[in-house]
């Protein structure tokens, strides 16, 4: 009973906190320097009335030697690329053909995977689906990284590539457990950071950071009273 | 008449050798080891989302949290990922002191290593002896910041405060005691017969093998691949100072014992380096206050003690607090490299394994 | 032939007699550890210990309760209500709630306070009998700290 209470307290607090943080956040670029009283409040003010535009980053095409011969070897299999702060991207597409692309890439001296990171863009801008996956490639001996990105649908599946770096297995258990996305051709796909029995995928947009702590507690509890 | 069976064995989460909560669950046949499946997750705590609902300045602090032991690389890396998105130019000071403060991070951090790996394996004297020096550094760490574990140093386009006074001092009386010191532990450990038998060929990994596994850091480097993000990609002042990359060709646990020890005398160099340039100057670049980075996303990596520590940040534009911080730990990259490592070795060797390839659970599970 | 060598070479105690030798030295060196609760170490000036408030020279409260502290704080351990008196021209903080239960002692409340009114003091010793010390008013958030009585 103790540890109830104690999950009380802190969900209240944390959600004091975040209403707090709703009402101030939008007034924090006006409020702050008018608390400071300094010559600098001047400074937001014309930035204020015309909705505060949104920066973006820059993109240009791709124009290192390296960077043309990889689009050029992947032919039209490259939807999409572009460098941003100097890191050089390549959107491809899902399909029966993915593995295939990747080993290709392989094949083009990117023998070192970094990290798959699963991205849930549904509160993001201006982006075609609603998943993304991006590979962080790295090439030891020329030395060059490379950024591959796949656009997922909400329950698309997607090809392993397990078979061609072997550091996959960690990165797509954690792909899996906390953004839920699936991938076949490959063994041992289950949840890595969770407990088996975790209900629901706890980085996606939808869920807040309390959700699936409150929704698991409830089905340990309700699991205790059916023993009992 | 006589049958042989596979049992399995768990191993963890409370064992004193596996650096923390990580479970193993092991198949064996006697004492041999046929199969281990790593069992992780006992620490999650959501670094990911957490870091979704904070502010840039407030992230840091869960930065701290990752690799606890080294918490000035995170720190180092996560201000870096934001300075590359957001375009701002660090001063030259500030990268200096950057520099002399994560190679003092890694220095900590590589005694730490040290320290536990030889008491795995049964030297319990270079434990107290590295704690010792250990303890010098976390007095600078708590000079500078404040904090001596979770130290928050960096901010973002540079220092928080200024360096302190006496620092100078108390980095150079360590760098004169230091090289003595390393010494005894060598007078421990390398030659003792022991500690050879204990650690050659075991763990081996070729090094094909370790790429494949995406591998980093000292253990990908004792299999004599040469790959370090310090001279790869050069950040901070490590272009500018003069220091050697430790390598080691023997792919085993007495490999990457060398390269670590190698790596703190080359981190003492870069210290000294470091110190002796320092510039003057400002600390800090001009920030806004409240920090806004514009619509994109960044993808950046620092050697940290461990291994290749990547941060890839999507930034909305809009909030004042990341869309997206995904962290990329080496040690949960590493620990994949434990299976194909300790397979057909006994059950004793498993904690050496575990030593060598100097796993964080902090950062294993988030 | 190589059996007998290296027979022979397992007499060989070079090598632990240069680690016993270390061992032996340090015999003799002078301790490095300090009896804590009899001897204690001074934190350095920067250490971040106990949230603090501070007040001016005339004993008025520096902090006119902006709440940036408030907004700063990553696990919202503070909370102010602001108050009106006669005479100031400020606000003041009526109360001033700080849970040092959650403080995680990141400092980056005091690197939010623009009036320097706040400060993560140089003590380390903070563990209390009960829960309820961990809750911090504002009467005893100012300095000297009040001392807990201990009782067998």
């Amino acid at each position: 009973m103790a540890d109830e209470k104690k999950t009380g307290t802190p969900t209240g607090q944390v959600d004091a906190l975040k209403a707090d943080k709703k009402k101030t956040e939008p007034k924090k670029a006006a409020a702050v320097p008018n608390v400071a009283q300094k010559p600098a409040g001047a400074k937001p003010k014309p930035a204020g009335p015309p909705k505060p535009a949104i920066v973006e980053q820059e993109r240009t095409p791709a124009s290192e030697g390296w960077q043309e011969k990889l689009l050029e070897a992947l032919g039209d299999k490259v939807k999409e690329s572009y460098v941003a702060s100097g890191e050089f991207t390549v959107i491809v597409e899902n399909g029966s053909d993915f593995n295939a692309t990747m080993a290709q890439i392989h094949e083009n001296g990117f023998d070192y995977m970094s990290d798959i990171s699963a991205v849930d863009y549904s509160k993001y801008d201006g982006v075609p689906k609603r998943f993304a996956l991006s590979y962080h490639l790295y090439s030891i001996a020329e030395n060059h990284r490379l950024r591959v990105k796949v656009f997922l649908d909400d329950g698309e599946k997607l090809p392993s590539v397990m078979q061609i770096w072997g550091t996959a297995d960690f990165h797509e258990r954690e792909a899996f457990d906390l953004m839920g996305i699936v991938f076949t051709g490959r063994e041992g796909l289950r949840r890595i950071l969770l407990p088996e029995d975790w209900i629901g995928h706890p980085l996606r947009k939808e869920l807040s950071k309390n959700d699936g702590n409150e929704a698991y507690t409830a089905k340990l509890v309700r699991k205790a009273r059916e023993d009992a | 008449m006589f049958k042989s069976e596979i049992i399995e064995l768990n191993m963890g989460p409370q064992h004193p050798s596996t650096h923390g909560v990580l479970r193993l669950k092991l198949k064996l046949d006697g004492e041999t080891i046929v199969d281990l499946d790593p069992e992780i997750g006992y620490l999650h705590r959501g670094v990911e989302k957490l870091a979704e609902n904070f502010t840039y300045l407030q992230a840091l602090n869960l930065t701290d949290r990752l690799d606890y032991v080294a918490a000035v690389s995170n720190n180092l890396g996560y201000i870096e990922t934001l300075e590359k998105l957001g375009g701002v130019e660090v001063p030259r000071k500030a990268k200096y002191f950057r520099t002399l403060m994560t190679e003092l991070g890694r220095l900590s951090s590589h005694l730490l290593w040290l320290a536990t790996h030889a008491l795995d394996i049964g030297a319990m004297t270079v434990f107290l002896y590295a704690f010792r020096e250990r303890e010098f550094i976390l007095d600078m760490f708590e000079m500078v910041t404040g904090g001596r574990l979770l130290t928050t140093t960096f901010r973002y386009g540079g220092l928080k405060e200024d360096i302190p006074e006496g620092f100078e001092r108390l980095v150079r009386d360590f760098i004169k005691i230091f090289p003595d010191r390393m010494a005894d532990y060598e007078a421990l450990l390398t030659k003792n017969r022991i500690w050879m038998k204990r650690t050659k060929q075991v763990g081996v990994i070729s090094a094909e093998d370790a790429i494949s596994l995406g591998l980093s850091g000292p253990v990908v480097r004792g299999s004599g691949v040469r790959f370090d993000v310090r001279k790869a990609e050069p950040y901070e002042a490590y272009g500018e100072l003069d220091w050697d990359m430790a390598v080691q060709d023997g792919c085993d646990t007495y490999a990457r014992y060398l390269v670590r020890l190698e790596e703190m005398r080359q981190s003492l160099r870069i210290v000294e380096q470091a110190l002796d340039g320092m510039p003057e100057g400002e600390f800090r670049a001009k920030v806004p206050k409240v920090l806004k980075l514009p619509k994109g996303e960044v993808y950046h990596t620092i050697e940290a003690p461990k291994g290749e520590l990547g941060y890839y940040l999507i930034s909305d534009g809009k909030g004042t607090g990341p869309y997206r911080l995904k962290v990329r730990g080496p040690s949960f990259v590493n620990l994949q490299g434990l299976k194909p490592m300790v397979k057909g070795h006994m059950v004793a060797d498993v904690v050496a394994v575990i030593g060598t390839l100097d796993v964080v659970l902090g950062e294993v599970d988030r | 032939m190589k059996g007998l060598i290296d027979f022979v070479k397992a007499f060989d105690y070079r090598d632990l007699i240069k680690g016993a030798a270390v061992t032996l030295r340090h015999f003799f060196k002078r301790n490095v550890t300090v009896q804590y609760p009899k001897a204690k170490l001074t934190p350095f000036p920067r250490f971040r210990g106990r949230l603090t408030l501070l007040k001016d020279e005339a004993g008025e409260d520096k902090c006119i309760c902006c709440m940036a502290c408030v907004r700063a704080c990553p696990t919202g351990v503070i909370s102010i209500t602001a108050g009106k008196k006669e005479g100031r021209k400020m606000r003041f903080p009526e109360e001033y709630n700080f849970n040092m239960d959650r403080c995680i002692f990141c400092g980056m409340c005091v690197e939010a306070c623009n009036f320097d009114a706040i400060l993560l003091n140089e003590e380390y010793e903070l563990a209390q009998y009960s829960r309820q010390d961990f809750k911090f008013h504002k009467e005893k958030m100012y300095l000297p700290t009040p001392k807990v009585d201990y009782k067998k």
